[in-house]
């Protein structure tokens, strides 16, 4: 087994336990620091216990009018979109949406800082420290009834903003870099209630509610509540998502199977329900009768919840995962299933797409990760080395295989994945690898005969619509993690890649930002520094260099031209 | 707890399943360990249709010797054959019986549940086989009588060796067998063993998954502890492992909770997060049989220390979960399961944990 971790034996090891970097054949990966809510926040949980989740959002400058300069008009909508158009379109748009998501550090970090240390020290009347005008990386993550932002750039601990729900408890959210009337964030709360409002104005405003936001109320939540399914804890918002590309469409999953899709221009909520659901098992979608209100529709996925949605970076495909162990692609426009499977087992609890679009990653409660390939409609790789659930997956856009100028058509992938183990875990996809035992089942090497591997391996690409059962263990390549790194004392809840650092969160709300090595500092003697990192004076000098690492950032990441033509 | 029966009524309004009944059971005095495991064995669906089976052919044979069976029977007729649906029972002959059979339960500490478990079930088979043996040896006595010069010889002990299997081992038990492959020779010798649960040792913050797979982790034996190859007739470094030759139907998990610290010189909890799936599939299979389970009952350890606490169960029944806690019943739901996966650091709160789990293959329901 590939535990490399220091493995769940250390019970109750505290935080001295834990190394802080791990090594990826890039090099080292340093904690840079740590982001958390202060430990005074008064924690009141609604409903029970909620998990800390995790957004990156890439906050542009303020459009023109305003006074600053319009930002680049072209660049993507969200971060694996962005990514997506630098690994889809050659090196020029690279080049482009890397500025605009990732550089803004230099520009700008020293004065966020401040402000950062302002806001947090005094809860308000510190404004004339940032207008918050800029650009800036936030990171947007909920504890109990609150919802927590920092600043990404900055190494303050303490969040610089906090928002207090009175009422529901925050539980997912998203953040829409391109939205275009400045509600930008969608937030997820546990009464199946959604509110949409402008990031911008909330870091503005020295207060602790949220401001001008807008309140979708979810009247359909209320009817046809069945008490085995958890009464009205089954319509929690599990997940919530921007759509790609359409403009103010938004979607929010449920722990009642079912999905909503919301428009944000239009303000009202009516008063028509949707029609009642007979066979929970069945995909049923409703259209509202009315053209005024929201929610525009309503999807029925799946029995049990939904625990997991994620669009492809094109906004094509909507990917979902639930209760019932299937991963259902959909084409979202035509409102049609492309193609499903189950888990090995339990439930799915999370999934990513490939910047690319062709690879979508799962995981879940059979402590597998899960590779499916949108070409093939099933499932590539199963992924194996945690010891727990597997909490996130994420492909890293930001990387790129070695050797890349050479010909060969080994395209290679990096994912992540965290998992209950309190493990990170990263992974190569090397198509080469694993497209052999699948295409090929038997015929190539007789003395795989045994094996008598079942039919639908050979099946190309099965029927659009069908959802196929879980496969044999036997028959499914397996991916063993290139790195396993116990990162925190918590079980893991998120996972985020930005150009710079990996971020990793646990379910109790602490964030750690692992700083990627630079090029400078692999070269210099990479083992003599082996030894962990332990005292403040070290960490210090750690810090510094992380520093320098992200200064130079553009060095590690070489664009390579040749691997998605 | 009227008014607690008639809610859970109420919760369940039209959906309450026809003929189940969902009943507390008063507590004795301690009586917990033994309530928590009544209840997942109760909504063990195989196992209580043959009890009740059992009881139905043995009332109308008559009067037989109270034991752990009988009372057992009894008690599981008692509750099926209440007027009402829901309510409380006082399963005080069984207790009684049970505290006559094992001077262990006799006394009003707190019990260990999988000791009890364990007892039970090995009680019942014991007297299952008794009645089987004693069935039998009358129809030999009888055919003895018919026909003396039979070839007697033998037959009776390779039988009694592996006396026919009882319907709790048809629910219950599985084989597993101990590989044991010689590093010299590469002879592999196996060994059979049968179980009723696996108990497992326990990481924190795993899953029951990982704790299945260390548990058929290849071990090397060697140094001190080397093992006797027959075929090099001498002691030989070599590697062993456990694997699961026939998985059970009814797949029970006994996570190893309470450890013994050789420092402290007594047992202490383990309140380690292990999480458990709804649906599971043992990977450590001879055959790789993919055969799949589903979880139908928890029983729960609530305490901080091995010599006191509580137990208490939640039950899956016709695809509605029911919390038992003693006297009080109450519906529940599918998701409150996680709140008994325990707590990722030693020191943090959670004190409830699973610590049984009843799991049911789904081939044999199908």
């Amino acid at each position: 087994m590939a535990s490399a971790g220091s493995g769940g034996g250390g019970g109750g090891a505290g935080a001295g336990g834990l190394k802080t970097y791990f090594k990826t054949p890039e090099g080292r990966h340093k904690l840079q620091y740590e982001k958390t809510h202060s430990p005074a926040v008064v924690h009141y949980n609604h409903s029970g216990k909620t998990v800390s989740q995790m957004t990156v959002a890439y906050l542009k400058e303020k459009p023109a009018g305003q006074g600053s300069t319009p930002s680049t008009p072209s660049a993507g909508s969200g971060m694996r979109s962005a990514a997506a158009r630098l690994l889809g379109t050659g090196n020029g748009s690279r080049a482009l949406s890397f500025g605009s998501n990732g550089t803004s550090k230099a520009v700008s970090g020293s004065s966020r800082i401040g402000g950062g240390i302002g806001a947090s020290t005094s809860a308000s009347g510190s404004q004339g420290m940032a207008n918050y005008d800029g650009k800036g990386t936030y990171i947007i993550f909920n504890t109990a009834d609150t919802l927590f932002i920092s600043d990404l750039n900055s190494h303050d601990k303490d969040p610089i903003k906090s928002i207090h729900f009175s009422s529901s408890n925050p539980l997912c959210h998203a953040f829409d870099p391109e939205a275009k009337d400045g509600h930008d964030l969608l937030v997820g709360v546990f009464s199946g209630d959604v509110y949409s409002m402008s990031l911008r104005q909330q870091l503005q405003d020295p207060g602790k509610k949220p401001v001008s936001y807008q309140h979708f109320i979810n009247k359909d939540k209320d009817k046809d509540k069945d008490p085995s399914q958890g009464g009205a804890a089954s319509s929690r918002c599990t997940c919530v998502a921007w759509v790609p590309e359409r403009e103010g469409i938004f979607v929010v999953s449920h722990a009642d199977g079912n999905l909503y899709v919301y428009d944000k221009s239009k303000d009202g909520n009516t008063d028509w329900t949707f029609p009642t659901v007979k066979d929970q098992s069945q995909l049923l979608i409703s259209h509202a009768k009315s053209s005024k209100g929201n929610p525009i529709a309503r999807w029925h996925i799946c029995q049990g919840a939904i625990n997991a949605i994620s669009f492809s970076p094109d906004g094509a495909y909507l990917a979902t995962v639930g209760r019932d162990g299937y991963l259902r692609v959909f084409d979202f426009a035509k409102e049609q299933l492309i193609f499903g499977g189950k888990s090995y087992y339990g439930a799915l609890l999370c999934c990513s797409w490939s910047a690319d679009g062709k690879y979508l990653l799962s995981g879940g409660e059979d402590d597998l990760v899960q590779v499916w390939s949108m070409d093939d409609r099933k499932i590539v790789a199963w992924g194996e080395g945690h010891n727990s659930w597997v909490s996130t997956v994420a492909f890293d856009p930001y990387w790129s295989p070695p050797n890349s100028d050479e010909t060969e058509e080994n395209v290679m992938y990096r994912f992540g994945s965290v998992g209950q183990d309190t493990q990170l875990l990263l992974w190569d996809l090397a198509l080469d690898e694993i497209a052999v035992p699948l295409r090929h089942p038997s015929a190539g090497s007789p003395t795989f005969s045994s094996g008598s591997p079942s039919a639908h391996w050979d099946n190309a690409c099965p029927p659009t619509g069908v959802l196929q059962p879980s496969p044999r263990m036997r028959d499914v390549p397996k991916l063993s993690p290139l790195v396993a790194h116990r990162v925190h004392v918590d079980p893991l809840s998120g996972l985020e890649f930005t150009s710079e650092s990996i971020l990793t969160i646990c379910r109790e709300g602490l964030i750690k930002i692992w700083a990627r090595p630079s090029h400078s500092e692999t070269n210099q003697q990479p083992d003599s520094s082996e030894q962990v990192v332990g005292n403040t004076t070290a960490k210090d000098k750690m810090l510094t260099s992380s520093n320098k690492a992200g200064a130079t950032s553009s060095s590690f990441k070489q664009p390579s031209s040749v691997l998605f033509t | 707890m009227g008014a607690a029966s008639s809610r859970l009524e109420k919760a369940l309004g039209e959906q309450f399943p026809e003929g189940e009944r969902y009943f507390g059971l008063e507590n004795f005095g301690n009586t917990c360990y033994c309530n928590s495991v009544l209840q997942a064995l109760y909504f063990c669906v195989p196992f209580r249709d043959q009890l009740l089976e059992y009881y139905a052919s043995n009332k109308s044979t008559g009067d037989v010797e109270e034991n752990m069976l009988t009372c057992l029977a009894d008690l599981f007729s008692q509750i099926s054959n209440q007027k009402k649906k829901t309510g409380v029972i006082a399963p005080k002959r069984f207790i009684q019986r049970l505290k006559k059979q094992n001077e262990i339960f006799r006394s009003y500490m707190h019990q260990d549940a999988h000791e009890f478990l364990n007892f039970l079930l090995n009680e019942l088979v014991d007297i299952l086989e008794k009645e089987h043996n004693a069935a039998r040896e009358s129809l030999q006595n009888l055919s003895l009588q018919k026909n003396s010069n039979g070839p007697i010889n033998g037959l009776p002990n390779g039988c009694h060796k592996e006396s026919a299997a009882t319907w709790v081992h048809k629910c219950f038990q599985g084989i597993l067998t101990n590989e044991t492959r010689c590093l010299r020779c590469e002879t592999v010798t196996d060994r059979d063993e049968t179980f009723f649960d696996l108990s497992l040792d326990i990481e924190q913050n795993s899953s029951i998954t990982s704790c299945l797979k260390n548990f058929s982790s290849t071990e090397t034996l060697n140094a001190e502890d080397k093992f006797f190859c027959d075929k090099c007739c001498s002691l030989q470094e070599a590697q062993k492992r456990m694997k699961i030759k026939k998985p059970p139907n009814i797949l029970v998990i006994h996570l190893k909770r309470f450890k013994y610290i050789e420092q402290l010189q007594r047992y202490k909890k383990l309140s380690y997060r292990v999480v458990f799936p709804l649906e599971l599939k043992l990977l450590n299979t001879v055959d790789n049989s993919d055969l799949e389970y589903s979880l139908f009952a928890v029983v729960v350890h609530v305490g901080s220390g091995p010599n006191h606490g509580h137990y208490i169960s939640l039950v899956k029944s016709h695809n509605h979960w029911l919390f038992f806690d003693d006297e009080n019943v109450e519906m529940t739901d599918e998701s409150m399961v996680q709140a008994f996966f325990g707590s990722p650091q030693e020191f943090s709160g959670n004190t409830d944990n699973g610590y049984i789990l009843f799991y049911e293959s789904l081939a044999e329901k199908s």
